[in-house]
């Protein structure tokens, strides 16, 4: 999956399967996730991950859960497909 | 400037220990000392001399915590609100961040002089349970509850005390930011945790003692399972915490200390750790059942440094000496207590007492239940009124069956859900508390 199809998929779980009033298009592609932007709460964060683990079939570790990671949709794009990489060689092990 | 003076009058000995604490704090990127803290809201005070009853909108930076504290060791009428707090006719001014004031509603619109308000500062309750209350505390009360607290938990200057929950609340001024205050703890202050935060924090402060709630934790848990070797304990307040989620607290923080208290008491008991079902009372504290002939009753509380006034539907009134929390308790042979849940929240069935909390705790602690809410339907049945689970898995595995399975496995009959209801998501408040008028709109109807 490219960086593209990935942040259509995040905006698409941000602005339709969160409670945040934010539509698709108000969505930038560097969007933060912190207060200077979306400002997701601790509920909708927990959420947000939920979806994003269950979207692309990967799991966010402890270690990712910083301000720095969530600071722009890029990071949060670079992590996704940072953990679908450690996934694939698992997969194609099985 | 001194930083222990008090414009015309003395001082007292709590107040006292406040402003001479050694305490550092960390707040928004920011790090004070409380002689910094106090010298900065002492000029800020000094332009807001006009104002009678001014509102503080959100502790959420330097400046803000600066008149907040100022306001207790000085005794400045205030009322301490979240951010978006809809003006209030008592107030005359609203003081925000970024020395932002808005004195629109000005002093002499009121239905009631200012001067007749009650002396102390003031908080507004969440309003979760019932139309918003405002609660007067008297600033010698405040301290004299948090100096009791610093004393049970044991907190020293050696501590790093990490408080995840609004500073406008009873709960993180009075059960958190004094006593660490008090104790010359170093603090670090989230008023505004979310997840990310939390997890920073922890990571850069490594703190001995947490206080957060457990909707974050649990938000928390879900993906940090190692131990922090620093921390010697979490204290947890506000909805009663599944089993599951306390063992998962205690393999983190090592300790868990549940703690009881309202807007209205401030901080009333706490566990001793690792023990939820033992709450104890605070020093001069008294808790008793309402009917000491029921296992299970309303808790009265007999607090030293209870409120003194509340305000509701535009009326002021005292606060009783003897007060029901309107929560019901079952107490332990050595004087210790739990709490069960909300007695507005419970129904007979079957000619026993269900409390919904109790219930919905058990099933949480069920595998595959990420959270569970209990409604009262309006169909009878033989037991009484029908009662519908609400549940939102935490496996997508979970079906109605196994839940029925373990309901006639590990539940009495009269407590066996009527209807269970799957749903991907429960709607919550801002607190993070699920929002039980939503659930119950949109489910007691099938």
């Amino acid at each position: 999956m490219d960086k593209n199809q990935i942040i259509d998929i995040v905006k698409k779980i941000l602005a339709e399967d969160l409670d945040l009033n934010i539509s698709y298009e108000q969505i930038g592609d560097e969007a933060s996730f912190l207060e200077d932007g979306l400002a997701l709460d601790s509920i909708s964060m927990a959420e947000f991950i939920d979806h994003v683990e269950r979207r692309f079939a990967i799991r966010i570790l402890d270690e990712d859960l910083d301000a720095a990671t969530f600071k722009s949709l890029g990071s949060v794009v670079s992590l996704i497909q940072k953990r679908s990489a450690d996934r694939r060689p698992v997969a194609e092990a099985l | 400037m001194n930083a222990n003076r008090v414009v015309g009058c003395e001082m007292e000995p709590e107040a006292e220990a406040l402003a001479s604490s050694r305490s550092v704090l960390h707040l928004g990127g920011e790090t004070a000392t409380v002689e910094a803290l106090l010298a900065i809201g002492r000029e800020r005070w000094e332009a807001h001399q006009a104002h009678r009853f001014p509102a503080l909108l959100g502790i959420c930076d330097v400046e803000m915590l600066s008149l907040q504290l100022t306001a207790i060791v000085d005794r400045h009428p205030a009322m301490f609100c979240a951010a978006d707090t809809a003006p209030l006719l008592m107030c005359d001014a609203y003081i925000a961040a970024n020395g932002a004031v808005n004195g629109s509603v000005e002093t002499g619109s009121h239905s009631v002089e200012p001067t007749q308000w009650p002396e102390g500062f003031a908080v507004l309750s969440s309003g979760t349970l019932g139309a918003p209350k405002v609660i007067w505390h008297r600033h010698r009360d405040l301290l004299a509850t948090g100096s009791m607290v610093m004393r049970r938990l044991k907190l020293t200057t050696d501590d790093r005390v990490l408080v995840t929950v609004p500073l406008h609340h009873m709960y993180g001024l009075g059960a958190a930011l004094v006593p660490a205050l008090l104790a010359s703890a170093e603090i670090h202050l989230l008023p505004k945790a979310n997840l990310l935060g939390f997890n920073d924090a922890l990571r850069a402060f490594e703190p001995t003692l947490v206080f957060s709630t457990p909707h974050l934790l649990r938000a928390l848990l879900r993906r940090k399972s190692e131990s922090l070797s620093a921390c010697r304990g979490i204290v947890l307040a506000g909805d009663a915490i599944p089993p599951m989620l306390h063992a998962r607290a205690r393999q983190v923080f090592n300790q868990v200390f549940d703690l009881y208290g309202s807007s209205e008491l401030g901080v009333i008991a706490l566990s001793e750790p690792n023990l939820p079902q033992a709450l104890h009372p605070l020093e001069g504290v008294r808790a008793f059942p309402a009917d000491r002939n029921s296992e299970q009753s309303n808790l009265i509380v007999v607090h030293p440094h209870a409120a003194t006034h509340i305000a509701q539907h535009g009326a002021i009134s005292v606060v009783p000496h003897e007060w029901d929390t309107r929560d019901i308790a079952t107490f332990n042979g050595s004087g210790g207590f739990s709490i069960q849940g909300r007695a507005d929240l419970s129904l007979n069935r079957a000619g026993k007492l269900l409390v919904l909390a109790e219930l919905e705790r058990t099933i949480m602690g069920w595998p595959g239940v990420e959270l569970a809410v209990a409604i009262v339907l309006d169909d009878e049945t033989a037991a009484g009124k029908a009662i519908a689970l609400v549940i939102k898995p935490s496996a997508d595995t979970l079906t109605i069956n196994a839940l029925k399975q373990l309901a006639s496995t590990t539940l009495p009959t009269f407590a066996r859900p009527d209807r269970y209801i799957l749903v991907p998501d429960l709607p919550c408040l801002g607190s993070g508390k699920p929002d039980r008028n939503t659930i119950i709109k949109d489910h007691c109807h099938g």
